[in-house]
């Protein structure tokens, strides 16, 4: 029995003594021969591997773009399939999520051994595993081989980032590392591209014959005789280190230097957020023109009536609010991209991680609140990185907290609207920059207050402590970069876009029923305003009218529209129809109101998109329902007071 | 005039930011050369000192296992346990802090804590509450060094 791959010839070994010990108790056994079946072609292949092993980058280029993102049924943990790329039968690669051994105390490797086994429903078993392994920290990612391998199945192991290795001077014996596992081995690198064409080869080949080498594998206890193991096959490869690149370290001497580490960590999240908003804002409001104009071009093509109100009122609208969220998101991603593959984030949680500590957060939590400054979508989406689960749920509650880019188009309008433009400190500090900065803290107060509020009762933290590894300095490519922004945009698309169309769609029947003469009715008399007359008796401690309660409910939607509802509603009403909406606003609300509404919104659960991510990223609906209710009434709550307050004091 | 007030302001800033960075990194110590390691009596590994007399020897062996939070920057030690409930040491194997790996103390946060430790080779921060109670002798060397 010989397998040949690149002239590697590797053949039947006997069991590897290493001493290590109690047969009577193993956690894995020594491998058996899988049944003969000769016209097995390998159909399903299954990618695992550590994390930080570049196993996403493999997977990405084995498949290039044709890949599917959703959830193991049950647990929070991410599954990838793709199509591998390339002429032939499809075979389908399965991107098991990143672990470090299969023992059965964490959802992921749990996942990851239903997986290979079998036993996930609507997964098959894997014909195939390709492992891969960062052969620059060999001794640590070995204590996944010998569980994997003993599995069973024909497995390809792929010593990934073999150019740095090589370039560091490193080098082991791969025809020894060959048979001491048992599995065929092979030098790749992802980034580079070299050695990929020696997976395909054995994915692709035709097998008319039994792959597995007869190697039986140690019994391995636990992991003290993995590493064990795993040291003494280093010494019979004759595996020499490879020698890091001197910068990572003088890198870090500086990132994390006690004075200038924190200096550059402001310098650089101040530089994405100016960004963000800088590029990020102007490129949304021109993507929104464009989409409206697209719009009014593409009505006089549909014959007027119902079903050109249904298609661009109701849907094109409810689509244009969806893809205005794109240019943010992706300019925030390709920030944490940039920052993630560089390796400067791990250093970002490092620094932060004090501070958050004193709130009850992670250090990790850092980039993802930061992000929601932008939007809360793709931040709840970045607290992937926190593995504590109970951090990471409170990470996310309090994520639409900050004050996130929808939110502007209201304030800008009210403060516009209601408070004048007076100086308060010198030429660049007036009132309503004032107004701004104070609706931003506020957000910022109540994240960390509802932060301290959970970690200290409900979400009280469990026994995982903040473990944080710094992979090494390395320069991001634009490939890695494109594909997170592609697949994270997909994501977002996806999922926000379905529930937004929907509750878009649903606001659009509400506005146009009912039906008067086979018109659509005045937006006094449609569903919607019966409604906003129905909570009026709600809303009126806090100083709104139906008017604006017809505007806080289709706002449920998204924050923005807002905007546009209070604008049709105020622009068809005989009596503000000449006004411009401020004008317009100022007739129909006190200072007071104005002022209960700017915080209503700040503190208030507006956004079917979060709620849609959240669902998807907590696998409940317990979560979301949970968050509205809360934000909903500490939004009631605080516009009620301060609107009492006022109209007291304005007396 | 005020407006090339601000803007002269922040150019200053910037200047003397990235003048700084340049400083620290040219005059900062290396771990390696750092005078920090206290200079350290010679013995076996294995706790034993065939020519010493019984009072030194369990000096040396309680000298030998110390916390993670005892290693000066840069010396380098062997996990020997951990000691902490079933849940927690698990976790920590994974990551690789596991008996027997190699372990150096690289550096500390900007603010103390957390701390950055090489796990055979790997470069993981830890903070202080949980590194106490992983237990490690000094000085080892593996095949996969550091």
């Amino acid at each position: 029995m010989v397998l040949a791959i690149r002239g590697l010839a590797v053949t039947p070994i006997l069991a590897s003594d290493c001493g290590c010990a109690d047969p009577t108790e193993p956690l894995f056994s020594s491998r058996k021969k899988l049944p003969e079946d000769p016209n097995r072609i390998i159909r399903t292949v299954a990618l695992i591997g550590p994390p930080n092993s570049g196993k996403s980058t493999l997977f990405n280029r084995l498949t290039r773009l044709r890949q599917k993102v959703g959830n193991y049924p049950g647990v929070t943990v991410e599954q990838r399939v793709g199509l591998l790329a390339g002429k032939g039968p499809e075979i389908r690669i399965v991107d098991l999520p990143g672990v470090y051994s299969l023992t059965p105390y964490s959802d992921d490797e749990r996942v990851a051994v239903d997986v290979l086994t079998g036993q996930m429903e609507g997964q098959p078993r894997p014909d195939a595993v390709l492992l891969v392994l960062d052969v620059t920290h060999l001794s640590r990612q070995l204590l996944l081989a010998a569980p994997v391998i003993a599995l069973g199945l024909p497995t390809l192991v792929l010593l990934n980032m073999a150019d740095i290795f090589a370039k560091g001077g490193g080098s082991l014996d791969v025809l020894k590392l060959a048979t001491e596992l048992g599995a065929p081995v092979v030098m790749v690198s992802a980034t580079q591209g070299t050695g990929l064409e020696v997976v395909e080869r054995f994915l692709r080949q035709d097998r008319d014959h039994d792959q597995s080498p007869d190697a039986l594998l140690p019994v391995l206890r636990d992991l003290p005789q993995s590493r064990k193991w795993a040291s003494q096959v280093g010494r019979r490869i004759d595996y020499q280190q490879h020698v890091p690149s001197v910068w990572s370290r003088r890198l870090d001497d500086v990132f994390l230097h006690k004075i200038w580490g924190p200096l550059i960590f402001i310098v650089v999240v101040g530089a994405v957020f100016q960004t963000v908003f800088g590029i990020g804002q102007p490129l949304s409001t021109a993507f929104q023109d464009l989409l409206t104009r697209l719009g009014q071009h593409a009505a006089p093509l549909i014959p007027a009536g119902v079903l050109r109100s249904l298609l661009l009122d109701g849907l094109w609208k409810g689509v244009s609010s969806v893809l205005v969220f794109l240019p943010q998101i992706l300019l925030l991603f390709f920030f944490i991209g940039l920052l993630e593959d560089s390796g400067y984030l791990a250093r970002a949680a490092l620094i932060a991680d004090r501070t958050m500590r004193s709130v009850g957060l992670n250090g990790k939590a850092f980039i993802p609140l930061l992000s929601a400054y932008a939007c809360a979508v793709p931040a709840i989406m970045a607290t992937r990185t926190i593995e504590n689960k109970r951090d990471r749920i409170a990470t996310i509650l309090i994520a639409p907290f900050m004050t996130c880019s929808a939110r502007l188009p209201i304030y800008t309008l009210l403060i516009a609207a209601f408070i004048p433009n007076r100086p308060v400190l010198g030429v660049f500090f007036g009132a309503r920059a004032c107004a701004m900065l104070s609706l931003y803290l506020l957000g910022f107060l109540a994240a960390i207050a509802t932060a301290k509020i959970l970690k200290s009762s409900v979400l009280k933290s469990s026994a995982a402590p903040f473990v944080l590894e710094l992979p090494e300095f390395r320069c991001p490519t634009w490939q890695s970069i494109g594909l997170r922004l592609l697949d994270r945009g997909r994501v977002f698309l996806r999922q926000a876009g379905t529930y937004i169309l929907a509750v878009s769609l649903l606001v659009w029947v509400l506005t146009n029923l009912p039906l008067h003469a086979g018109h659509a009715p005045q937006i006094e008399q449609s569903a919607i305003a019966h409604l906003g007359h129905g909570i009026e008796p709600l809303i009126r401690p806090l100083g709104f009218n139906w008017k604006i309660g017809v505007g806080l409910l289709t706002s449920v939607i998204a924050r923005e529209v807002i905007v546009g509802t209070l604008g049709t509603i105020y622009g068809t009403d005989p009596a503000t129809h000449s006004m411009t909406l401020q004008h317009a606003l100022q007739q129909d609300l006190t200072f007071a109101g104005a002022m209960a509404l700017l915080v209503f919104f700040a503190f208030a659960m507006q956004c079917t998109s979060t709620l849609a991510i959240v669902r998807r990223e907590t696998n409940s609906w317990k979560w979301p329902a949970i968050q509205f209710v809360y934000m909903t009434v500490v939004a009631y709550t605080a516009a009620f007071a301060v609107n009492q307050v006022l109209s007291s004091l304005i007396k | 005039m005020f407006h090339t007030f601000i803007v002269t302001l922040r150019q200053g800033a910037e200047a003397a930011l990235i003048a700084g960075i340049a400083l620290t990194y040219l005059t900062k110590d290396r771990p390696q050369s750092s005078k920090k390691i206290r200079p350290r009596r010679a013995h076996k590994l294995d706790g034993s000192a065939p020519d010493e007399a019984s009072e030194s020897v369990k000096l040396e062996i309680s000298e030998l296992r110390v916390a993670l939070t005892d290693l000066e920057i840069g010396e380098a030690g062997t996990i020997d346990q951990i000691s902490l409930p079933s849940g927690e040491q698990q976790f920590l194997m994974r990551i690789g802090f596991v008996p027997g790996a190699h372990v150096r103390s690289i550096r500390h946060a900007p603010l103390g804590d957390p701390s950055v430790y090489a796990v055979d080779g790997t470069e993981i921060a830890l903070r202080a509450e949980t590194a106490r109670y992983i237990k490690i002798r000094r000085g080892w060397f593996s095949p996969f060094g550091d």
